[in-house]
């Protein structure tokens, strides 16, 4: 038996190894002190203050690096357009990299322990929800930029949440295609038929849309919700195509949604009009897809850099320098960040620059914010509720594809082109 | 001397077996072993085809030791083994349980059909239902088909363990001519059994064994007329 | 819906359900006739799908090669696991270990590849039978290929001196030994070979479906319900079985709703259990049918 023992050792031992190079992050962590957090910062050098930090932890690696990355370079565009320091001290952004739920948490435990107490979230905002527990105990300031409204259940002294909601999104989105129902299909919304289509995964965005479609009448003919693990799309395109609707509403992540587009374009369906809940529809994996497939597709954002020039004031120059930067065109998690960072900037105007390492400060002066629509290049403006959600970041954008690029084509005031609904080859 | 066996120690599950055991069995000879239930007879056999190991002593076949070998290996040198209790693939055909007795040299097929053909001739009955799973038949079906399928690896010696267990009297008569039949060709049998009457009558020479230990050697007519062995496995 | 429709569903329920069919067979033959314990089996096909995407996309080797090489790779690891992991036939052991080395295989998967879903991106040709019914060209072929070499196989295993050979040793391995069969070697290429079976529904799998590293988990699943279901031991039966399994998903999905799906199928195959507990294609007093 010891050959096989020694074998099954030798196995165990290479699982936990996998294992701790996979999720088990920094081992030496301890909880933080929270009563005697250690100073932020360095020691001052010549009586110059040191920098201030203000750490993100994003997915930097993994199935989500692109947004990952969009953050980060968002987030680095945004300080140099204010080059690097606001009155006077320098400001320095801390990234680490969190592609899963564990080590998002535990690379924010080692960058509070080196000192960092302003947070900004990474893309997918995944442990957002443990942050809301966890800042006021450790006295660090977080800006979530994540759109799940419940993320505070009460007030918060530390915790903001400066996103949108994730029920405004739905919503918004809804109402959008009753809008194209009547401009371009010539429909009221009682006469409008909608298909939605989804992975329970995303219940929650689809549940708003069903709830406002009741609301206004519109005929929800199809309304699919199909397993995470739901690998065969036929039975539901062959239902698509045998059902009468106008409009499809598709809210699906990247491999369920690269599947199902694959198959109608295999099978030569085109639906009428396709209005997407975001989320896959925004990626590169999707313009990847080739523009047959992605030409005239809708699908509901954030605001996103394709918004009209003088829809918020820096837009233009924010997506100029950044193709010119990094190679691409922004994405809208760009922007978020990008946006995200200068609600911070706004909030450290209102702070003497001696005062930044006293958090309690920041959290004050950030509380105290408030600016309307359209002042900040997010478009996005900021007043907190009691519990610190933004009530002033409800407007989204529907955006078409065209030729392999995003175009902001709803509401008016943020349009750069004319929408084309129906799409025709 | 085709097989011969020395000294022959069995140890199982800390049980010591076979005790010191020796029997030869020459050319063309047909030995049988006699002996009550739980004697170890069985053992004898199993340990010498290779399924047990072996504690202490040798075994030689056709001058060669082949104590210690897989069973795979001795089979293929012409030791053959009848298991107790039938032992066939149940899910296989007939025919099937007699092709796979032909293993070894399977990609010679003419003398492959040429041994088919030899087994059929001694057990008819089985070539009208060869295609039958095996565990379709009856007992003494089984038991014919079993021997066949021993037939099929050409043994130079037939070792067959217990073959009237629990079959019906005229069912065991046939089988014994059957054995009588194949020593009368030519094939060496090894033969151990609880019904002592029917193989001694049999039998070239006879051991008798009890308790793990040989206790007696000698023609098949010398041990019938033994009065001890009249007594106590004879029923007189 | 109209009968078109349906028969449409029920066409590529076939396509699919023949996938399906193929790897319940690999997986009845390997846990239920050669009895090997062997809970890496998802993960070897989930593995084999990532090979298939590795040789293809990545290398851009053409299809023969890719095909060989990952039947090649998957002989490899089924002779490796045998002479180490498998080397005895200890349950106990073997359910530790095989489920040791699919946790490795997941996490090398996961480290190579990342997590990120992996696609052929292929598009398939549709065959049109009528305007409304089409199968796709790959999904068919894969049927019909899946068909064929499960008939081969069989054949393979009744015809042929090996395949007698693998049946007796499963069926009684000590006597196999006595009429001179190498029980542990016969053993070994059973397992390697089913091992290619393996590999080849991974291959045909990753022509339809998009692969993440818990791919496994689901392909686990619907095996063991698969075999299950129609008895283990019985390949014939698994495949059918698998057929039925997709056209009755895809029936599920497309009448009431992909809601339903999983709740309905797994809800039958408690019924099978409770009605038929030794499976579908099963006679009663061959409970445990050998192959």
């Amino acid at each position: 038996m010891s050959k096989a023992k020694r074998i099954l050792a030798v196995l165990l031992s290479a699982c936990l190894a996998t294992g701790l190079f996979y999720g088990c992050g920094d081992e030496g962590a301890t909880q933080p002190d929270a009563a005697n957090p250690p100073a932020a910062g360095g020691s001052a050098e010549d009586g110059e203050l040191p920098p201030l930090k203000i750490g993100m932890v994003t997915q930097l690696t993994g199935p989500n690096a692109f947004g990952g990355h969009e953050y980060q370079y968002g987030a680095e565009m945004a300080l140099e357009h204010v080059g690097g320091e606001i009155n006077g001290r320098k400001i320095e952004m801390v990234f680490a990299d969190g592609p899963t739920q564990d080590a998002t948490l535990s690379e924010f435990e080692r960058l509070y322990n080196d000192g960092v107490r302003v947070f900004i979230s990474g893309y997918g905002c995944i442990a957002d929800r443990t942050f809301a527990t966890m800042a006021d105990d450790m006295q660090a300031l977080y800006l979530s930029l994540a759109w799940d409204a419940d993320l505070l259940q009460g007030p918060s002294t530390y915790f903001f949440r400066g996103g949108a909601n994730v029920d405004d999104f739905s919503r918004g989105a809804m109402m959008q295609a009753i809008d194209i129902g009547k401009t371009f299909l010539g429909k009221d919304a009682k006469d409008l038929k909608v298909a939605l289509l989804y992975t329970t995964r995303l219940q929650h965005v689809a549940n708003p849309m069903l709830e406002t479609a009741e609301a206004n009448g519109v005929q929800v003919v199809i309304n699919e919700g199909y397993p995470d693990t739901n690998k065969d799309f036929m039975p539901i395109i062959t239902k698509l195509q045998n059902t009468d609707y106008d409009i499809l509403i598709p809210i699906q992540g990247t491999p369920d949604g690269t599947l199902f587009l694959k198959k109608i374009h295999e099978l030569n369906y085109r639906p009428k009009v396709i209005l997407a809940g975001g989320i896959f529809y925004d990626t590169p994996n999707f313009s990847d897809l080739g523009n047959e497939i992605t030409n005239g597709i809708l699908t509901q954002s954030y605001t996103n850099p394709s918004i009209s020039e003088d829809a918020a004031p820096g837009i233009t120059k924010f997506k100029e320098d950044f193709e010119a930067e990094y190679g691409h065109k922004p994405l809208a998690h760009a922007l978020q960040a990008y946006g995200g960072m200068n609600v911070y900037f706004e909030c450290l105007k209102k702070v003497d620059p001696k005062d930044w390492d006293d958090t309690a400060k920041l959290a004050a002066a950030m509380k105290s914010l408030d600016f309307e629509e359209g002042k900040l290049p997010w478009y996005w403006g900021i007043k907190w509720d009691e519990f610190n959600s933004n009530t002033r970041a409800g407007q989204m954008v529907i955006s078409e594809w065209m030729d392999g690029d995003m175009y902001a084509v709803y509401p008016d005031f943020l349009r750069t082109k004319d929408p084309v609904i129906p799409w025709e080859q | 001397m085709l097989l011969t066996i020395n000294n022959l120690d069995v140890t199982l599950g800390g049980l010591q077996i076979l005790q010191d055991v020796s029997l030869h069995v020459d050319e063309g000879e047909l030995v049988v072993v006699v002996g009550a239930n739980g004697t170890g007879k069985s053992t004898l056999l199993r340990s010498i085809s290779g399924m047990n190991p072996i504690a202490g002593g040798e075994i030689l076949f056709c001058g060669e030791k082949i104590t210690g070998l897989p069973s795979s290996l001795i089979a293929r040198k012409g030791l053959c083994m009848v298991p107790e209790g039938r032992q066939l693939f149940p899910e296989l055909s007939a025919r099937d349980n007699l092709l796979i007795g032909a293993y070894p040299y399977r990609k010679d097929k003419a003398r492959v059909q040429k041994n088919l053909d030899f087994a059929y001739q001694m057990f008819p009955a089985i070539r009208k239902y060869e295609d039958r799973m095996a565990n379709t038949f009856s007992g003494g079906e089984q038991q014919m088909i079993s021997i066949a399928r021993g037939l099929m690896s050409e043994p130079k010696l037939m070792m067959i363990d217990e073959m009237s267990l629990g079959l019906a009297p005229m069912i065991i008569a046939d089988l014994f001519k059957v054995i009588k039949r194949l020593n009368a060709q030519g094939i060496s049998i090894l033969l151990v059994e609880q019904n002592a009457r029917q193989a001694l009558r049999i039998a070239d020479r006879a051991y008798v064994m009890e308790n793990g230990r040989m206790v007696m050697e000698g023609s098949g007519k010398e041990l019938l007329e033994n009065e001890h062995v009249k007594v106590a496995y004879l029923g007189m | 819906m109209g009968v078109s429709a349906y028969i449409n569903i029920i066409l590529n329920g076939i396509c699919v359900g023949g996938m399906y069919g193929l790897m319940s067979s690999a997986f009845t033959f390997q846990v239920g006739s050669l009895r090997m314990v062997n809970f890496t089996y998802g993960a070897c096909i989930m593995l084999s799908m990532y090979l298939t995407f590795f040789f293809i996309r990545m290398v851009n080797a053409p299809v023969i090669l890719a095909a060989l090489g990952v039947i090649v790779i998957n002989f490899a690891i089924g002779w490796l696991m045998r002479k180490t992991l498998l080397k005895r036939i200890d349950e106990g052991m073997n359910i530790l270990t095989t489920m040791g080395l699919q946790l490795v295989i997941m996490n090398l998967v996961l480290f190579f590849f990342t997590s990120y879903p992996r696609d052929l991106a292929v598009f398939e040709k549709r065959i049109y039978f009528t305007p409304k019914i089409s199968v796709g060209i790959i999904q068919l072929a894969c049927f019909v290929m899946a068909g064929v070499i499960l008939v081969s196989f069989q054949l393979f295993l009744n015809k042929t001196w090996t395949g007698r050979a693998i049946r007796a040793v499963v069926q009684n391995r000590d006597v196999a030994g006595l009429m001179g069969i190498n029980s542990e070697r016969t053993l070994d290429l059973a397992f390697s070979l089913s091992f290619i079976l393996i590999g080849v529904a991974g291959m045909m799998l990753m022509t339809m479906f998009t692969v993440e590293p818990n791919f496994g988990d689901y392909i686990t699943l619907i095996g063991f319900v698969i075999c299950i279901t129609a008895g283990l031991n019985n390949l014939t039966g698994a495949f059918i079985t698998g057929v039925l399994v997709g056209v009755l998903s895809a029936l599920i999905s497309g009448v009431l709703g992909t809601a339903y799906h999983d709740p309905m199928l797994f809800g039958l195959f408690v019924v099978v259990l409770l009605v038929r507990p030794y499976g579908l294609f099963n006679k009663r007093k061959n409970a445990v049918r050998n192959i």
